[in-house]
């Protein structure tokens, strides 16, 4: 059974001019698994694993997690169920409040779910939780302001383990950071997930990172998820020509490498004004696009090789 | 080989702080030939900014200053020029593009009136010529409908878009040398593919030099034909890019280039962080996170020597392979 689902999710935003931040997406993500969202920016990556979690209120569309249906739930009621899923961020550096010593900061959401009785049995929880993520005992009196962003990092992980999740949206964790410590974290994510049975959601914008972090990868544009496959299938044959266009962009860490490159003519076009048609038509390479391109929105479907793609004419 | 365009010797720049004094850049020597890109790669307080600004003259005065070294372009030494004749040359014979267009523009004017500005500002045009250069750069770096584009402002574009204007801007004077500061790192990969795409077709067309600083090796891979790697303020790596991809000699480029994953196999760590340039260890500055380390690395900083077809700074540089 899945962990989370969602069912013809959609987020907008605005009254006048909706911004359709995401549009009836149907996503499942297996107990233990760790599901990639790739996309640019502006595609609604990040509002999608925010849904998901109901830090931001859907407007259409049903959210199930560990099979509760948490789609309308009280705040109240949905409190218990805040421990069992958690967010890491981006920038490490804006999620931690200046002023609360690192050790106050990750003690935090053990006070508010009421998860240690006592001073020392939080003391002791936090000394446990800076070990499990790296970091020196020592750290819990020091200030986010003398850490680095690598340490930091570590300290946004703590803070969102300290409350034992079983899911966790993972926000493009190591994109603030220099690429020596990029490794480092994709490390620590991957033991603390053998470690704790985690599930990830993994939002990131690196391609190379999801290609080894991820098993299964959904690729998002302008809100919708136009492909949906194992990793090493996606990476392998790309079957959606928007994924084909975004893996052939990557640059490569090879001066001897062929390329053989798809660059995209224009921009993504603003959510406020989707195209018709399929979202992506205006800027498809595919040449002789049947009519269906520019009427019709195209569905997800699964293709022979197992892929699920939202094209008139991938196969 | 073509006698250098610009050649920089023995940089040191130095910052006040209230921590005290610290070499951000020091002891840093590369030269640049036309038509060539050289690319510098490092990670945050590497000093390949610093380096880059110290070559403009825009370093922030008085904290920053340039405490020794030369930087020649074209046989001038341009650290002795009288501000009023760098200006001649910062814009006009070298130009410089950002990180973050949206932070370079002035949002109050109108783009195309901020690429005329540039032009008019080292060429005697009229106005309404300045106009019709900016229109025609424009064009050439692939903006869409460049006569209404002109008179767009800044928020009106998106960041590929506003890049382009940049890089508009920065050739509008034919420079000789572009120096491109993490030109694609806010921009998403579809539209990083397109703006290093442009960069390459305009150096064949114009012939420029490209000095290019940047964190991604694959865009370095791509793009460069030269590498210059730096670790806290040094250069630690300096070699054609086909040979430092094929045989990385510094244990620091070794860890950069196996830091990048590829497949499913656990990703080797660079273990440990950068130093801060306030408590550089004495010796070697990469001695801490070595796996090579002796204790000879920590007694001694090793000198940037060549090796093969490399120059490296290490005592116990890696074998070839």
């Amino acid at each position: 059974m899945s962990l989370v689902e969602a069912r013809g999710l959609s987020k907008h935003f605005g009254k006048r001019g909706v911004v359709r931040a995401v549009s009836e997406v149907d996503l499942d993500i297996a107990a233990g698994e760790t599901l990639g969202l790739v996309g640019e920016s502006g595609c609604g990556k990040s509002t999608l694993g925010r849904t998901l979690l109901r830090l931001v209120e859907p407007s259409a569309g049903t959210i199930a997690f560990d099979g509760a249906d948490i789609t309308r739930m009280p705040q109240r009621a949905l409190r218990p169920l805040r421990k069992k899923m958690q967010i890491i961020f981006q920038d490490p550096y804006a999620s931690l409040n200046p002023r609360m010593s690192i050790g106050a900061a990750i003690a935090e959401p053990l006070v508010i779910h009421r998860l240690a009785a006592t001073a020392g049995e939080r003391a002791t929880r936090v000394d446990e939780l800076l070990g499990k993520v790296g970091l020196r005992a020592d750290v819990a009196k020091r200030y986010p302001h003398e850490l680095s962003g690598g340490q930091r990092q570590r300290v946004g992980i703590a803070r969102a383990l300290a409350v034992s999740p079983r899911f966790v949206v993972c926000d493009e964790p190591i994109s603030a950071l220099d690429v020596s410590i990029q490794a480092q974290i994709v490390n620590l994510l991957e033991d603390l997930q053998a470690a704790e049975h985690l599930t990830y959601l993994f939002i990131s914008h690196d391609l190379r990172v999801v290609q080894h972090a991820c098993d299964r990868v959904a690729v998002m544009y302008l809100g919708r998820i136009v492909e949906l496959a194992e990793s090493e299938t996606l990476y392998d044959a790309p079957k959606h020509p928007y994924t084909k266009a975004l893996l052939s962009a990557v640059p490569r860490a090879d001066p001897n490498a062929k390329r053989a490159r798809i660059v995209l003519g224009g921009d993504v076009p603003s959510p406020l004004a989707p195209p018709s048609g399929c979202p992506f038509h205006p800027r498809c390479p595919v040449a002789d696009k049947p009519k269906a391109c520019f009427e019709q929105l195209p569905q997800l479907r699964v293709l022979a090789n197992g892929s699920r793609a939202a094209c008139h004419v991938a196969e | 080989m073509e006698a250098p365009l610009l050649e920089v010797k023995d940089l040191v720049t130095e910052f006040r702080t209230e921590l005290g004094v610290v070499r951000a850049v020091d002891g840093v020597s590369f030269e640049l030939a036309a038509r060539t890109t050289l690319g510098v790669v490092g990670e945050s307080g590497s000093g390949k900014s610093v380096t880059a600004l110290s070559i403009m003259r825009l370093l922030a005065a008085p904290a920053g200053r340039v405490a020794r070294g030369e930087v020649r372009y074209a046989g001038k030494d341009l650290l002795g020029l009288a501000e009023r004749d760098m200006r001649a040359i910062r814009g006009n014979r070298i130009a410089m593009i950002f990180q973050e267009p949206m932070t370079s523009l002035n949002p109050v004017f109108t783009v195309g009136s901020q690429v005329a500005e540039a032009v008019r500002l080292h060429q005697a045009k009229s106005k309404r010529d300045a106009r019709a250069i900016a229109i025609e750069m424009f064009r050439k770096v692939g903006i869409p409908s460049p006569e209404q584009r002109v008179d767009a402002y800044p928020h009106q574009l998106s960041g590929g878009m506003r890049q382009r204007v940049m890089i508009a801007m920065a050739l509008a004077c034919k420079p000789d040398v572009l120096i491109a500061d993490e030109p694609t790192t806010a921009l998403d990969v579809t539209i990083q593919a397109q703006i290093l795409e442009l960069l390459v077709d305009l150096q064949r067309e114009l012939g420029m030099a490209i000095l290019l600083i940047t964190h991604d090796l694959g865009v370095v891979a791509e793009t460069c034909d030269e590498v210059v790697v730096m670790y806290c303020g040094r250069v630690v790596e300096r070699a054609p890019t086909k040979v430092l991809f094929a045989s990385p000699r510094h244990h620091y480029t070794v860890g950069l280039l196996r830091s990048i994953p590829s497949g499913k196999h656990r990703l080797e760590e660079i273990p440990g962080m950068v130093p801060s340039l306030h408590e550089l260890p004495h010796g070697c500055k990469f001695a801490d996170r070595c796996p090579a380390v002796q204790a000879r690395c920590r007694a001694e900083e090793p000198k940037l020597e060549p090796l093969g077809d490399s120059l490296v700074r290490c005592h116990f540089p890696k074998e070839p392979s």
